[in-house]
């Protein structure tokens, strides 16, 4: 028997389907998805709109763009009232031709907001070579990529920014003149300091950071240093087919979709979502919690595989070497103290003991943080400090 | 690598950083600028040319010893046979339209290749796995159908939503003024859905009729306001009239014409290349300014006058809508506009219109890099024989989720689906020579079941149909092409031939078995070759495979389906009541025999 599930989703990208994809989460999304550009002085609430229109249900593509409407009415009250710094420049008609595609899915504001953003990459890897192709295609403003190693072989297997020819030379100037092939409107520059001599206060320059394959110590170092200049932080590392995502908006103001109340009046209105730091995370307790079905969809196992590694990280400098017989018996050691410190049964990550192993193969390499496993097709969130 | 767009420039990097040895690329689409924000192996200098050849260049760049070849062409190519599909691996479809699937699909299972499908719009996106004998392939369940259509009398007399307005200024008005009206209706349902919609659609037939005579008034200084008073005066004053159609409906309004030009005194128009002319509402002046101009005679920016021109070199020319051609965008955005405004509902900009007339999907890089990682981790299970721990997953973004990716296992194949679960054969024969009869008798009925090498045939027995891409060629009742060359049936390199068997005497060697064509040149006569695996499962029931019925395929553009032909007949359907026929298509002279 077919299962139905497959029924209920959109099939995507046929010609022919008329709506925008599911209006409530693309808005909600857009609002999460980080890439509004974080200016706490200039963010008011939206005007709360009374719909006037007819009694029919409008399809999701109309939603959307009603909420898209609102969005641009709210940001250009916003833009009315900012006094601006005069970073505000609006988008052209080339750039909306361009952009055309994305802009209908996040909305006009969202687009200009994306186009004054400074963001900074730090740790040239292959996952930040992804991240600057998608937000250098998407149109921000600016774009840091920060690193001091020179690139090496076996960077061109995971790095498509970089060629033979680069090996030797530092990896975020190879790597930069290339992105900026793919739209020469965002200003792109190379950093080639390390992060230790650049100190806390480069973070300030910029209205996003995101480290990547980064140490628990500097993930910690840098996630500090964001959180007291009110910059949104991210840390992602890949390894193998393991990767996790974290995230830290400390206190996000985001729009939340039009519901229809019971009136069949729509309202706008604003969340709040709260974001642990990176330590605080790293030290969440999970109160002795009975590890059911339910604590398992809460929270994934591997999120304690990262907990492990990061402890044994920050006891050795270095993680685990299979090739180290030693090595076993003391991530068992890391392992069991690191669950006791989060008061989660040692027994949840036994099933998991070969993605440690995994794990420690690898060179290194949500509210708050995902876990993904590629092989498993597994991208879970977990809540925790 | 089937499509070279958004998934495909994702997922070709994927492939060349890999190491996946021997790639090629096939997509007949070239490179536009609102292509450029997610499909990056693409630049602006790259704009017009194919999209296969230049992501092959781009890709190349990445990994230099990588192996890539790339077709600027449609998949539905002669040369794209099952021979061709069978000398891959594995087939990963990155396209955005669903015959292009079902061609791959059916392909694919014909010549025993797995297929990892996918697709994309906005933050969702979707890979699966389709395998013959596997894994469902992707027409063993029926899909829903993909364009929405409307009802007509909600588009011509009863409109309360936007899109209704726009509907009837892309298929209605703007094929009466500038296109053939006779063709495809579009998203206009014409089916009477009930009795007393008979009368309304009478009217609206009296009222198109009428449209096409003004029609002859091209060029004239007053077009615009004939063509103006007719549909949003004229034509409302007859719908007020409808007093029934108003009680569960808001009155609409009438426009006064020189009321509306009056109250335009004085008005300039906004630059129409401005970021406000696309992205704003228009008021009424705006509006009707932007209307008239496009049946403004003797103006290089009216549709008439276009019209008129190509007509002096081909009188039957007629022009068609498309989104990204300015004039006819802004005709549309005007006259649903104005429509809008008769019946009370709010307008939209010409941003929006643009969305809704030309089914546009929202579209960004992070959800194709996406599902293009998807793909290669399937791609990697299924060379590495694990097919077994595949699963078909989904990307979902947004709102308080806390799962990103969701998947499901693979569903078995539709044990009726006569996509897969077929005999499949590639017959290899010289169309030139050859005949239906050489086919029927030789290929399909000689031979002996379920045995014997590529020379000897399938031994199908009882009574044999065969359906081409044209429809029922041959049945017991219909033998009227045997005689005939395959060529001259059209049967060529690259045709498929659906045959059935209805043996009494023994059920279970009834089976459908699809043939394809492949001509062999320099074979002699009746000469030919079945390659292909001669154990078939017989059919679980026992009408015969009608080609890729399915009941919500109506609409599609179907490119094996046994359509109504002026040469085929309708296949036949047995309901175990002895040789009834019922013949209904009007095309066809025959009687109706029972």
């Amino acid at each position: 028997m077919p299962t139905t599930r497959s029924k209920s989703r959109r099939s995507p990208a046929d010609d022919g389907a008329s709506e925008a994809g599911n209006g409530g989460a693309s808005s909600s999304a857009a609002g999460t998805s980080g890439a509004t550009a974080r200016t706490p002085a200039k963010r008011k609430a939206p005007p709360a709109k009374a719909a006037g229109r007819s009694k029919r249900a409008a399809t999701a593509g109309e939603q959307q763009q009603e909420q898209r409407q609102q969005q641009q009415q709210h940001a250009a009250d916003e833009d009315r009232g900012s006094g601006g710094d005069g970073v505000g420049a609006q988008l052209t008609v080339e750039e909306a031709k361009l952009y055309d595609r994305q802009i209908r899915l996040w909305g006009m504001a969202a687009q200009q907001r994306m186009r004054n953003a400074r963001i900074l990459v730090a740790g040239c890897t292959g996952l930040a070579n992804e991240i600057v192709k998608n937000i250098v295609l998407a149109g921000v403003g600016a774009v840091t990529v920060q690193d001091d190693r020179a690139v090496e072989a076996r960077d061109l297997g995971a790095q498509f920014f970089l060629r033979e020819e680069d090996i030797g030379k530092n990896r975020a100037e190879c790597a930069v003149p290339r992105a900026q092939q793919l739209n020469p409107r965002v200003q792109m520059r190379a950093e080639t300091r390390a992060l230790t001599e650049l100190g806390d206060d480069f973070v300030g320059g910029f209205d996003l950071v995101c480290v990547t394959g980064a140490d628990p110590a500097t993930l910690t170092r840098v996630d500090e240093a964001a959180r007291a200049r009110g910059i949104p932080f991210w840390g992602a590392s890949v390894l193998g087919t393991f990767g996790f995502v974290f995230s830290d908006l400390q206190e996000f103001r985001h729009a939340v979709p039009q519901r229809a109340g019971e009136d069949g009046k729509q309202t706008a209105g604003e969340a709040v979502q709260s974001f642990s730091s990176f330590a605080a995370m790293r030290a969440a307790k999970f109160g002795h919690a009975k590890v059911d079905r339910k604590f398992r969809r809460r929270v994934h196992p591997q999120f304690f595989g990262h907990l492990v590694l990061w402890a044994f990280w920050t006891k050795h400098g270095r993680y685990p070497d299979a090739a180290r017989g030693e090595d076993a018996a003391e991530v068992a050691a890391v392992k069991a103290s690191t669950m006791a410190a989060a008061e989660c049964d040692a027994g949840f990550l036994d099933d998991d003991l070969e993605l440690l192993k995994a794990l420690s193969r690898s060179e290194a390499a949500v509210n708050s943080f995902v876990v993904y496993d590629a092989w498993e097709a597994v991208a879970q969130v977990v809540r925790a400090g | 690598m089937v499509g070279a767009g958004g998934i495909g420039c994702e997922l070709l990097k994927n492939l060349v950083m890999s190491g996946f040895g021997h790639i090629e690329v096939v997509d007949l689409d070239t490179i536009d600028l609102s292509n450029l924000n997610r499909q990056f192996l693409f630049q602006s200098q790259h704009i017009k040319k194919s999209k296969a050849n230049v992501a092959r260049e781009s890709a190349l760049r990445f990994n230099p010893a990588a192996d890539v070849k790339s077709h600027h062409a449609s998949i539905f190519e002669d040369r794209f046979d099952i021979g061709w599909f069978r000398s891959f691996d594995v087939v990963l479809n990155a396209l955005d339209n669903v015959a292009a699937r079902r061609h791959v699909n059916m392909m694919c299972m014909a010549a025993n290749v797995p297929l990892i499908e996918s697709g994309t719009a906005g933050y969702h996106g979707q890979v699966s796995i389709h395998k013959r004998g596997v894994a469902a392939c992707y027409d063993c369940f029926p899909k829903p159908v993909e364009r929405k259509t409307y009802p007509v009398c909600t588009i011509r007399s009863t409109p309360s939503e936007p899109i209704h307005c726009i509907v009837w200024a892309k298929n209605y008005l703007y094929s009466s003024l500038f296109g053939n009206p006779e063709d495809d209706t579009g998203e206009i349902d014409n089916a009477q859905r009930s009795e007393t919609e008979a009368n309304e659609i009478k009217e609206l037939k009296v009222e198109a009729e009428a449209l096409k005579k003004l029609r002859e008034n091209m060029g004239h200084a007053d077009y615009g306001k004939m063509v103006f008073e007719k549909v949003f005066n004229r034509d409302i004053q007859r719908l007020l009239g409808m007093d029934d159609l108003w009680k569960t409906h808001a009155r609409p309004t009438p426009l006064d014409f020189d009321a509306v030009r009056a109250a335009m005194a004085g008005f300039v128009p906004a630059d129409p290349a401005s970021l406000a002319f696309d992205q704003t509402v228009w008021d009424l002046s705006m509006t009707v300014h932007v209307f008239l101009e496009r049946l403004a005679a003797a103006s290089a920016k009216a549709l008439s006058e276009r019209l008129l021109e190509h007509r002096k070199a081909d009188a039957a020319c007629a022009l068609s809508f498309d989104k990204d051609d300015e004039p006819s965008l802004n005709f549309v955005t005007a006259a649903a506009n104005l429509r809008a405004r008769c019946f009370h509902i709010a307008a939209r900009s010409r941003f929006d219109v643009k969305q809704m007339a030309g089914n546009i999907i929202p579209a960004i890089a992070t959800t194709n890099a996406i599902v293009a990682g998807m793909i290669v981790m399937l791609a990697f299970k299924v060379l590495a024989g694990a097919i077994g721990a595949c699963k078909n997953t989904f990307v979902q973004y947004g709102g308080e989720r806390t799962h990103l990716l969701s998947s499901e296992p693979f569903a078995p194949p539709s044990a009726d689906c006569s996509v897969c679960s077929v005999g499949s054969f590639v017959l290899r024969i010289n169309t030139a020579t050859a005949t239906l009869r050489d086919v029927v008798d030789k290929v399909v009925a000689s031979g002996t079941f379920g045995a014997g090498s590529g020379r000897d045939g399938l031994g199908l027995c009882g009574e044999i149909t065969v359906q081409s891409n044209a429809g029922l060629i041959h049945d017991v009742e219909f033998d009227d092409n045997l005689g005939m060359r395959l060529d001259e049936l059209g049967i060529r390199h690259g045709s498929k031939l659906s045959i059935t068997n209805e043996d009494d005497a023994d059920a279970s060697r009834n089976v459908a078995v699809a043939l394809f064509i492949e001509h062999w040149d320099t074979a002699a006569g009746a000469e030919f070759e079945l390659v292909g695996d001669r154990s078939i499962k017989p059919r679980p029931n026992h009408t015969h495979a009608a080609a890729g019925a399915h009941a919500a395929g109506a609409k599609r553009p179907v490119v094996d389906d046994a359509a109504a032909d002026p040469k085929g007949k309708r296949p036949r359907v047995d309901d175990g009541i002895d040789a009834a026929i019922v013949l209904d298509d009007d095309a066809d002279d025959d009687v109706a025999v029972l």
